[in-house]
């Protein structure tokens, strides 16, 4: 016979069909633990590293950046305080809600300012008869206070 | 080669056991074949080839497809366990200087021929050949792999098959008829 057809024929060798089951089970069965390169013990190690002089950088950064170049710095004070003296602060109420109703609102104002009116007067004429125009004016801001203080007292109520 | 064998290679090394398993399947018996040609004994070759696959599935992740069957892959392992196995044997004899009944067919062999008695001839000689013509043997005669494939597992070029396989073939002719 042919020598290559009879090597041929060797391609019929099996192995024994009880070994390759359990070889195959004991192999799959196994687990697999990656072997560990010197990329894997290094890298850790570099990426602490690096984090850590970020960490470190930033905080300089932070404590140079506060410490010399302050707005502050640049702004002068005096020149500041002028601005700010010549603004004309105007606030105006224009519009004020309330839970209560208006004719409630109306009626505790009104007899809030004729009580205040009432004690005002009789001080004034026992204290000082003579002064009583500029009393008058005097009295009459007080009052304008006093109403308004407990005008919003009567509302909280 | 397998049929879809690069999804079934890349789902292996992704860690899929049953993709490797479809592998072992394939490819089992011919490492055996090549191991069991190699060393001569039953048991070695089971051994071995055991090995081979074991290491395979362990060291999958860094296979790297190269437009070759997988088995490249394989009949490289299982050649380096063969070489190993010569190197670290206890009795460390040359392999051409072994009792040629080291090499006797293995009983288990599913032969259904007449001519048992040339085969036995036949793989005794292959155990007689030195390694590197064992290898062209096996891998060009019995495994059928074509030159490209050989040439790159052997690393040699397709040229120096050509010669190599020339000159295993006419030594084996020689230790036949003598």
């Amino acid at each position: 016979m042919d020598l290559l057809q009879i090597l041929k024929q060797l391609k019929k060798i099996e192995p024994d069909q009880n070994y390759s089951r359990t070889s195959k089970m004991a192999i799959l069965g196994h687990q697999i633990t990656p072997k560990k390169t010197w990329q894997d013990l290094v890298w850790p190690t570099v990426r602490f590293g690096a984090g850590a002089a970020l960490t470190t950088i930033l905080i300089i950064l932070i404590f140079v950046g506060f410490s010399k170049f302050s707005p502050m710095e640049d702004i002068d004070m005096l020149t500041l305080r002028a601005e700010a003296e010549a603004i004309d602060i105007q606030i105006q109420l224009t519009g004020l809600a309330y839970d209560r109703p208006l004719e409630l609102i109306n009626q505790t104002t009104t007899r809030a300012l004729s009580e205040s009116k009432t004690t005002s007067k009789t001080k004034t004429d026992v204290s000082n008869p003579d002064n009583k125009p500029k009393e008058d004016a005097k009295t009459e801001e007080v009052l304008e206070q006093v109403s308004i203080n407990q005008a919003l007292q009567e509302l909280i109520k | 080669m397998l049929d879809g064998e690069e999804k079934i290679v890349s789902d292996a090394i992704r860690g899929e056991a049953s993709a490797f398993g479809l592998l072992y399947d394939y490819y089992q018996s011919r490492i055996y074949r090549f191991v069991i040609l190699k060393v001569g004994q039953r048991e070695e070759a089971e051994d071995l080839t055991h090995q081979v696959f074991l290491s395979a599935w362990q060291n999958i992740k860094n296979y790297k497809h190269q437009g070759f069957p997988f088995s490249s892959w394989l009949y490289r392992i299982a050649r380096n366990q063969v070489i190993d196995y010569y190197r670290t044997s206890k009795e460390k004899v040359a392999i051409e200087q072994v009792d040629p009944n080291y090499f006797a067919v293995p009983a288990n062999m599913n032969f259904q021929i007449d001519n048992n008695l040339a085969l036995e001839k036949v793989v005794q000689g292959i155990g007689q050949l030195k390694p590197e013509y064992q290898d062209i043997i096996i891998l060009r005669f019995v495994e059928e792999l074509s030159l490209k494939e050989t040439a790159e597992l052997l690393q040699k070029t397709e040229g120096a098959i050509k010669l190599i396989q020339h000159r295993a073939i006419k030594k084996l002719k020689e230790l036949l008829l003598s």
